[in-house]
């Protein structure tokens, strides 16, 4: 499995479809630091965004800036860009014939491939902090780093695992059964916009499950975003929901993978 | 004995209630250059589908280097390269990062087997040139590269020389007649250009609405495809009596009242005809007719 995950890190390497959605990435923070700094609002006041992250206010130092990007309604749709480009090139350009024609054993590619996904994930994830943090220092200045600051930052790195890889997997389990990027990108922001009404009207139903409330993705991502703010137990079922997702989901695409035909 | 390669018993392939591949047996020994033959939807792909695994089988069983169940199949087929119809590689990279991922995917430690195996297919000057502006000769040279890579013991190529130009053609054939002198490669091949076929392969299969009709060897072929003297006279039946007992020979057919087809005496045919008019008979005319594989192909369809 490392050997086909490898290569997968090379042709990323080699391609400009990650190296590019890190650029998004950037472009977003750099742009909405530039525009937060100079009026008090900026395209993450009008982006994407969660019930959760709404009463966010303009950030007053540069540890509040690098939390507030952290809080990115975007990055569900930079997943599926991920997923797209390293999964979706295998279907669109035919390529995932050579692989399996090869590898008899689909499910470790299939796991490589989320892997890889995962790792493209963390890149991410590290590119933007770090860039973030810079520029919060610029900015808005030092105040608000700590030792505190930086363990939660950890923690939010580790508990998106599950999210990391919930929605992956997602991902993955539309392309194998579609076969067609296209179909995948519209199901999967349908799925997104879909999503928070479907968890809405649980709760309605189950008003006991108030954790369900916050395990829309984009409400997710905010929650462990600002995790230390929320209940621990409703912070756990949610994450313990999404490794039920990641359980459900990853088993459901490994099967189909593993017996369907490769046009 | 020649070891197996491939055994396939009864290997069927349905979609839904359409029955693609049907009871295929089929063997190919070690060194056989197999020429797989079959009209468009025929289930030529399918079945080579089914062996390189990207199509799992409705019934049958496939034996490949002697192995059948699951897991020494899943070993087995690590000593197969392939190429199923249009070669497919990443359009963005060169020719050599393109096989630098397929060498790092296939754990492969030497990184000098890309050079060895572009040098092969004649692609050592692609250069920093992307796979999406390569020539479709290249192409098929470069998904050729990449079933060669790693030493293979057994090629399957699907349609390997489709809408090659004539040198492109040549070129390819050399690259596989070098590849089985040099290696000793088992090839499995299907194409639509019989004639080009018809120069590399020495066993060859025909399939037809996805039952394998009939297998031959090169021999076989030679035997059936080696033409014969139509002779046009004004009583056939009389004409084979007399060719019978004066010539002594039993090579002949009488197709009509007036035609006759001789499968001997191809370098005097007028031993025969001087002898008929010897005996009376008005030979009108006396033409040699070659047979060739497409003709071949075609009279076994139609039988069938």
């Amino acid at each position: 499995m490392t050997k086909l995950i490898k290569a997968d890190l090379f042709r990323l390497t080699k391609g400009s479809a990650v190296r590019n959605i890190l650029l998004a990435g950037i472009g977003i923070i750099l742009f909405t630091g530039i525009s937060m700094y100079n009026s008090g609002s900026g395209l993450f006041s009008v982006g994407v965004r969660s019930s959760v992250s709404m009463g966010s206010s303009v950030p007053t130092t540069g540890a509040d800036f690098v939390r507030q990007m952290r809080d990115d309604g975007f990055f569900p749709f930079f997943i599926l860009a991920f997923v797209i480009a390293i999964l979706g090139a295998d279907y669109s350009a035919g390529t995932i014939r050579n692989t399996l024609s090869y590898f008899t054993k689909r499910q470790s590619v299939y796991a490589a491939k989320c892997i890889t996904g995962l790792l493209c994930c963390l890149a991410y994830s590290v590119t933007c902090i770090v860039v973030s943090m810079l520029l919060g220092v610029i900015l808005f200045g030092f105040e608000g780093f700590s030792a505190l600051y930086f363990v939660r930052l950890l923690g939010q790195i580790v508990l998106s695992l599950p999210l990391f890889l919930g929605m992956i997997s997602i991902g993955y389990c539309l392309l194998v059964f579609t076969g067609k990027s296209s179909i995948t990108i519209v199901a999967y922001i349908v799925g997104m916009l879909f999503v928070p009404s479907l968890t809405y009207n649980l709760y309605q139903i189950f008003p006991a499950a108030e954790w369900l409330q916050i395990c829309d993705p984009l409400s997710a991502f905010s929650v462990v975003s600002r995790f230390w703010e929320f209940p621990p137990l409703m912070v756990g079922l949610m994450l313990l929901t999404w490794l039920a997702i990641d359980a459900a989901v990853i088993s459901i695409g490994m099967h189909r993978y593993e017996t369907v035909d490769v046009a | 004995m020649s070891e197996s390669v491939l055994n396939t018993t009864r290997l069927t392939k349905l979609y839904g209630s359409r029955v693609v591949v049907e009871n295929i047996n089929m063997t190919i020994k070690r060194g056989e250059i197999y020429g797989f033959i079959g009209k468009n939807g025929a289930g030529k792909t399918t079945l080579l589908r089914m062996v390189t695994s990207l199509v799992r089988p409705s019934g049958g069983a496939i034996e490949l280097f002697g192995s059948s169940d699951a897991k020494d199949l899943q070993n087995a087929r690590t000593r197969i390269g392939a190429m199923i119809e249009t070669p497919a590689f990443f359009p963005k990279l060169t020719a050599r990062d393109n096989l630098e991922y397929y060498r790092l995917q296939r754990g492969l430690p030497d990184a000098g087997e890309i050079d060895r195996i572009l040098h092969s297919v004649n692609l050592t000057e692609t250069g920093r040139k992307p796979y999406h502006h390569f020539s479709l000769g290249m192409k098929q040279r470069l998904g050729l590269a990449l079933a060669i890579m790693g030493n293979p013991e057994f090629l399957v190529l699907d349609e390997p020389i489709n809408g090659l130009d004539p040198t492109g053609m040549v070129e390819f054939r050399n690259i596989i007649h070098r590849l089985h002198r040099e290696n000793n490669i088992t090839l499995l091949i299907s194409s639509h250009i019989l004639s080009e076929l018809a120069q590399v392969a020495t066993k060859y299969g025909i399939i037809h609405n996805g039952r394998l009709l009939k297998e031959f060897t090169q021999t076989e072929l030679e035997q059936q495809t080696r033409g014969y003297i139509l002779v046009k006279v004004n009583n056939a039946p009389m004409a084979g009596c007399i060719i019978r007992e004066q010539l002594d020979t039993n090579q002949f057919e009488v197709c009509s009242q007036e035609e006759i087809r001789l499968f001997t005496f191809f370098d005097d045919p007028s031993v025969v005809t001087s002898l008929l008019s010897a005996n009376g008979l008005r030979v009108y005319s006396s033409n040699e007719v070659k047979v060739n594989l497409e003709d071949y192909f075609i009279s076994v369809i139609e039988a069938a």
